[in-house]
């Protein structure tokens, strides 16, 4: 059984000619690593968006599981994406007043969990973060903050991660520690991980590479 | 602490500018509120006390309370204080002569027993001069039956029925204050004679006195129509037995803080508008790991609360701080202008908690609309970080007759950012609503307030009616007394006008009767009017001001008195006819001591009014004494005053100069009340014009930073933000000077309503001055900030991070 499930997704975006997304479908199953490719503008963001819950969909489904994401409401919506998504984005986007270590918890906290100081401290050296666990986003490096998300994403043991241009800000050193990161966490802990790339060294890491352009997915080749 | 407590304390530690910008937005509310319900309080138990004082502080009197249960009743533990006495009626003095007052034997003198313990206690602050009666054989009488033989140090006689008793007068008291005045004679003695008692009692606590008082008095067999009540001063406090005062005062306070909520919302609303605009990005990605709007909601509330906490704080020291400084400057004054209130500065728990729940309900209702606002960020915020694009119409993007003239280049740059910022128009409507309210409230109320009300001349003025005294008596009084520089003495009654001519018709003119000898002097015995005013409303509510009579006028005046019988009706009188010559106030400076400005008099000498006498149907006993005089030291006039009283006891004496420091200085204190409310209303709407101002600045870093990169100075930017600046803060203050201006005078001629005539309206010039200026110098810091903030920024950052 497909762990995501997208059927027919369209999104218009207003003044826009054509949609970003045209009539797409896909699947995945669970502990799949897959890789979004595909030129600027092809709707691969946009796509990643509506897997993950952040955009709506002007028509068409996502389940996760058994779950319709879009027939939730707001609050709903908002505590299955804390629950069952972990999202990592390409500028890192993390809280710049909390430290490392509430940053990571953030999700967890947010659901009134509070994660045992061992689990935490696990973690943090899965990363490569322990004595970093007090910093501030702002005294760590590019590639550092991006481990942060990686942990913040990974903390409530989602159901799915989806990163969008994870490495895109990073150089080539950094961009395979986090690329190894993700990897560890597909085969070690099983995680289903999408992630979106114009690097074809990342997609030739997954286990899947999805293309798309113009909105629309195009056959795969292997 | 939960995660989105955390954060929303490290987010206003982290942008601190805007954290203290927020506080500073909310304390000048927040002072405003304390500031106002301090002052309000401090003023109503000021004026509580200075209205209890006549009663010694007691406000509650119970009459018939039986020998057998008075012990008990004062030493009930409602009462702080009590004093005791006894009434005698039918009392006569048999050196008051007939005539006079205490006289009449259809209204007897009501004699008071009291212990001096008791008369100490309760009766101080009604010594008009001499001392309070120690023994016996003393007694102290009411200043209106002072004259004659009645006065300090001369020995009376008190008949009751067939008892007589000789006492010597010790002290005057006055006629109008507190419960003691129920008698015109007070004398003491160690025990009080048998019968039922007075109980005037100081109570501990006068909240709901008149439900408490009846139940009390019943069970001492006291009914409750035979308890009085202390009702002027507990009328200031809200504890009447009218309700409606109470509800008028609070009606007053939730006025004062309606408006200060209004303005106040509308400051720590842009406040907290800013802060969520400026966080929408942070928001999304909170929205995109999963918190729920509710949590944004409330991380909204939780950080405006945050807020409200040391601003309140600040409210309560600034607030308290300067309410300290205006009454003790206030206090000053009042001393220095001999004012017996005396000003306390009250802080109690009330007005404590009434700004503090204030401040927490407009927090929240502030709050309300922008939480809202950030519970509705979608989570693709925090992807896209959406720059709202600009809503340009092509209208918006042509240039203008000035942009196209316009050869330098950074002016030309700031008129087309000018023309199509769409963030300038709540500006303008902001900066034109602050500038409107100042101009045009404190242009209003400097005109209300101004001192219009013409004053008497003389330092002194009073009247007397005695058939006990003639004008030389008085005069010698007078000059016994000393001091006196200058000093006129008439004998006055009034006249009413008739005849044909309408603007004369029913008028009051005085009618001064002068002796025979002085009016051969002065006047060549001819009956003279002293030239005074008419005060008339037009038709269309516009005041006019007229000579009573006009050059063309006759010079023929047709009068009679307003005489009435005992049942208060006309009693028929006929009209004098008499030719006058004509006098202003101006040629008879002596005359102007006992003339109010613009009123109108007719002097005649006393032959003419014994021949008058009988058609206008009066006597001489009609008559009244009128004196006017300025002292050589006007810093004398209190003790002045005392001397005459306690020579003339039934003279009616106004203090002038007391009475214009009074006025003086109860203008003064409204002034400063209004001003100071005004000024901070003002200063709310100034904290939002430049929270605006650098809230504007702040967002356009980016784009600044890109104008940098492209070779742009800082001196540059800094000069088109300041035309820019300049433009929408002209065009403020011109549309809020002038709206101010309309409605000043809207709202004085409103008020006049055809009182007060065109001339006397000033145009609100200084305050439009006041705000220029006040705009110039947040131009100026305005450059300054800007200035210093594009040097310091990193341009690289800028351009990639945001």
């Amino acid at each position: 059984m497909s762990i995501l499930t997208a059927t027919d997704l369209v999104k218009d975006y207003s003044g826009e000619e054509r949609p970003a997304l045209d009539h797409v479908s896909l699947a995945i199953e669970p502990g799949e690593f897959v890789a979004i490719v595909g030129p600027s503008g092809s709707g691969k963001s946009t796509l990643l968006h509506l897997l993950g819950g952040v955009d709506r969909p002007t028509s068409g489904t996502v389940q996760l599981y058994d779950t319709d994401l879009y027939s939730l409401n707001e609050t709903q919506l908002a505590i299955f994406r804390r629950r069952q998504v972990g999202l990592i984005y390409q500028f890192y986007n993390l809280i710049p007043n909390l430290t490392v270590a509430e940053n990571i918890t953030l999700p967890a906290e947010l659901d009134g969990k509070s994660i045992p100081q061992a689990e935490l401290t696990a973690l943090l050296a899965s990363l490569g973060l322990v004595n970093k666990a007090d910093a501030l986003p702002s005294q760590l490096s590019g590639g550092q903050q991006q481990r942060v998300a990686i942990g913040r994403a990974l903390i409530n043991q989602p159901a799915i991660v989806l990163a969008d241009e994870p490495t895109g800000n990073l150089d080539q050193r950094n961009s395979q520690e986090i690329m190894r990161l993700l990897h560890y966490a597909n085969v070690k802990e099983g995680q289903t991980i999408v992630v979106i790339t114009h690097d074809p060294l990342i997609a030739q890491q997954a286990s899947r590479v999805i293309t798309i352009e113009d909105g629309q997915l195009q056959p795969s080749e292997g | 602490m939960s995660i989105m407590t955390k954060l929303s304390i490290r987010s206003l530690r982290t942008e601190l500018a805007r954290t203290i910008m927020t506080i500073l937005a909310m304390a000048i509310a927040a002072t405003m509120a304390v500031a106002v319900l301090v002052g309000l309080r401090s003023m109503q138990i000021s004026m509580y006390n200075y209205y209890v004082k006549d009663s010694a502080g007691q406000q509650v009197s119970f009459s018939g309370v039986s020998r057998q249960r008075v012990k008990a009743f004062r030493d009930e533990e409602a009462f702080a204080n009590t004093a005791a006495y006894t009434t005698k009626n039918n009392v006569a003095i048999k050196e008051i002569k007939a005539g006079e007052y205490g006289a009449d034997k259809d209204n007897p003198l009501t004699q008071i027993t009291i212990t001096p313990a008791d008369l100490k206690l309760a009766g101080k602050q009604l010594l008009v001069g001499g001392r309070l009666p120690r023994k016996s054989n003393e007694v102290m009488l009411s200043e209106m039956l002072i004259g004659g033989d009645v006065k300090i140090g001369r020995t009376i006689t008190v008949k009751t029925g067939q008892d007589t008793h000789k006492y010597r007068v010790v002290g005057v008291m006055s006629q109008f204050k507190g419960f003691l005045t129920e008698g015109q004679i007070i004398h003491t003695a160690s025990t009080l004679p048998a019968g039922r008692q007075v109980v005037m009692a100081k109570v501990k606590s006068t909240r709901d006195i008149h439900q408490k008082m009846p139940m009390l008095a019943k069970r001492y067999g006291v009914k409750a129509r035979s308890i009085i009540y202390q009702e002027q001063a507990l009328n200031i406090i809200g504890e009447s037995a009218d309700s409606k005062t109470k509800w008028a005062l609070v009606a007053v306070v939730v006025a004062v803080l309606a408006i200060i909520g209004v303005a106040a919302l509308i400051m720590i609303y842009t406040s907290i508008n800013l802060t969520v605009k400026a966080h929408r990005q942070r928001y999304g990605l909170l929205r995109s790991i999963g918190t729920t709007p509710k949590q944004l909601h409330h991380l909204v509330y939780q950080q405006s609360l945050l807020l409200a906490v040391p601003a309140l704080i600040l409210g309560y020291g600034f607030g308290i701080g300067g309410i300290t400084l205006a009454m003790t400057s206030l206090k000053r004054m009042f001393a220095n202008h001999e004012l017996p209130l005396d000003l306390v500065l009250v802080v109690d728990w009330l007005p404590l908690l009434i700004a503090a729940v204030f401040m927490i309900l407009i927090t929240l209702l502030a709050a309300a609309r922008p939480a809202y606002k950030a519970s509705r960020v979608t989570p693709i915020v925090a992807i896209r970080a959406l720059d709202p694009s600009p809503k340009l119409t092509k209208r918006h993007l042509k240039s203008t007759w000035l942009i196209r003239r316009v050869k330098q280049p950074i002016m030309k740059l700031a008129l087309k950012n000018y023309r199509r910022s769409s963030r300038k128009w709540s500006m303008l409507v902001t900066l034109t609503t602050t500038v409107t309210i100042f101009v045009g409230l404190t242009g209003f109320v400097r005109n209300v307030l101004q001192d219009q009300t013409p004053s008497y001349t003389a330092d002194i003025t009073g009247t007397l009616q005695s058939q006990e005294i003639d004008m030389q008596d008085i005069k010698r009084i007078l000059t016994e007394q000393g001091g006196i520089k200058e000093s006129q003495v008439v004998r006055e009654m009034s006249l009413m006008m008739m005849g044909k001519a309408k603007k004369w018709s029913h008028r009051q003119l005085w009618l001064y009767v002068i002796p025979n000898d002085v009016a051969k002097k002065e006047f060549n015995s001819v009956p003279t009017v002293i030239n005074g005013k008419i005060y008339n409303t037009t038709a269309d509510g516009k005041a006019t001001e007229k000579s009573l009579v006009e050059p063309d006028d006759p010079r023929t005046l047709s009068f009679t008195t307003e005489n009435l019988d005992d049942q208060g009706k006309q009693t028929k009188t006929k009209i004098i006819t008499t030719h006058f010559n004509l006098a202003t106030h101006e040629s008879l400076p002596q005359y102007q001591l006992i003339l109010y400005p613009g009123d109108s008099a007719l002097v005649i000498s006393q032959s003419t009014f014994e021949k008058w006498a009988p058609t206008l149907n009066v006597d001489d006993s009609q008559l009244t004494y009128s004196l006017g005089l300025t002292l050589k030291d006007r810093e004398t006039h209190t003790a002045f005053v005392k001397a005459l009283k306690l020579e003339l006891g039934d003279i009616y004496i106004y203090d002038q100069v007391a009475n214009a420091r009074e006025a003086e200085a109860t203008l003064t204190a409204m002034r400063t009340g209004v001003y100071g409310f005004i000024t901070l209303l003002s200063l709310i709407s100034l904290a939002t014009i430049i929270n605006h101002t650098f809230a504007a600045l702040l967002e356009q870093r980016r784009g600044l930073a890109i104008l940098q990169s492209v070779g742009t100075t800082a001196k540059q930017i800094t000069g088109m933000l300041s035309i820019q600046n300049a433009l929408l803060l002209t065009r403020g203050w011109v549309f809020g000077s002038v709206l101010g201006s309309g409605i000043a005078r809207g709202l004085y001629q409103l008020m006049s309503a055809g009182q007060i005539s065109d001339k006397s309206f000033h145009w609100p010039i200084i305050e439009i001055v006041v705000t220029a200026v006040a705009l110039l110098l947040i131009g100026a810091v305005f450059a300054i900030v800007t200035w210093r903030m594009i040097r310091k920024q990193d341009i690289d950052l800028m351009i990639r991070t945001e």
